[in-house]
């Protein structure tokens, strides 16, 4: 055995032991997640659709609202503007995060009983986008609320 | 004979074995590989952003409610003491529930967090549980409070229908 031979072992057998360490260190989805992720999935459909029918909810009664006070004559015709924008403007705020949620629990769903990696992939970004959604509006309504404190304060 | 015997009786045994095996693998064929990862660290570092947030909204209800409950009635210029009464403990209420989620997040996050550093089985499963745990309560409370909202409107109605009677 010459040293040639000698240096392509040791090179075999360093990359079986990076195999096994990057091996290790790939984390595989068991029964026990696999089940909490099924749940999840399960929980964040439910939790969509309920915000989808809040969304239509706020919708409807602002509009409705809107009709009685015209009917009654208790708002005007901007302030009956307004409020349907409003009402609009909730609902729409609703909307995007039900509907990450709503893609995660299609995707999660999918990928789980028909094993897909890429499909588990987008899942767990739709879950991602609806965390970075409500992080970023509640960063927006605590500024938006400082600075009208600041603004009342000054005033 | 009897080597043959034993031979064909095993390889029938060990074929369903092999099979259930094999479609147990497929059945969690799934890995967290780098683009999960990468997600999972981020959608943990939201989580973590956001049950502070709830943590000190969670605070600031909890001694609200408390100050409002022990309040003296005489030495309040509220118009009404008992109101006050009243709101502070719906400030406890408000805090003793939005509570368990904010835990269950900052959970999710510093497990989540280990797991990958440690590439720890253990605390990635853990940190899956309390996620799944916050989306349950959530739905659960969801659920609750759209049903509160149905009733309310309902008695309204009838009340409005009744006081035009």
């Amino acid at each position: 055995m010459d040293a040639q031979d000698i240096d392509i072992e040791e090179n075999w057998e360093e990359e079986d032991e990076q195999w096994e360490n990057s091996y290790q260190r790939i984390l595989n989805i068991d029964d026990f997640t696999f089940e909490n992720l099924k749940l999840m999935a399960k929980w964040g459909k439910r939790i969509s659709i309920v915000v989808f029918i809040f969304s239509i909810l706020i919708v409807f009664s602002g509009s409705m609202t809107v009709l009685l006070s015209l009917h009654f004559s208790i708002l005007r015709h901007i302030g009956s503007i307004a409020f349907i924008v409003l009402s609009v403007i909730a609902a729409g705020i609703l909307v995007y995060p039900a509907y990450e949620l709503g893609q995660f629990s299609n995707l999660m769903t999918g990928a789980l009983m028909n094993p897909h990696q890429g499909r588990f992939n987008a899942a767990i970004q739709h879950m991602k986008n609806t965390l970075r959604y409500s992080g970023i509006l509640l960063m927006v309504m605590l500024t938006f609320s400082v600075v009208s404190f600041v603004v009342w304060m000054l005033l | 004979m009897y080597v043959l015997k034993i031979f064909s009786t095993l390889t029938l045994i060990k074929k369903p074995l092999e099979m259930y095996i094999q479609e147990s693998n497929e059945k969690n064929n799934i890995q967290v590989d780098d683009i999960a990862k990468s997600d999972l660290l981020e959608t943990a570092r939201w989580a973590n952003f956001l049950s502070i947030m709830g943590f000190i909204v969670v605070g600031i209800c909890f001694f609200a409610g408390i100050i409002a409950v022990a309040i003296n009635p005489q030495s309040s210029t509220y118009e009404s003491p008992m109101s006050l009464r009243f709101a502070g403990i719906e400030c406890i209420i408000i805090a003793a529930v939005i509570f368990y989620p904010c835990f269950a997040l900052n959970r999710f996050a510093v497990k989540m967090k280990t797991g990958f550093k440690l590439s720890d089985k253990e605390e990635f499963n853990a940190g899956i549980s309390f996620l799944k745990g916050a989306f349950r309560y959530q739905g659960i409370l969801t659920i609750i409070y759209l049903f509160l909202v149905v009733i309310i409107v309902f008695f309204a109605v009838v009340m409005g229908v009744a006081l035009h009677h």
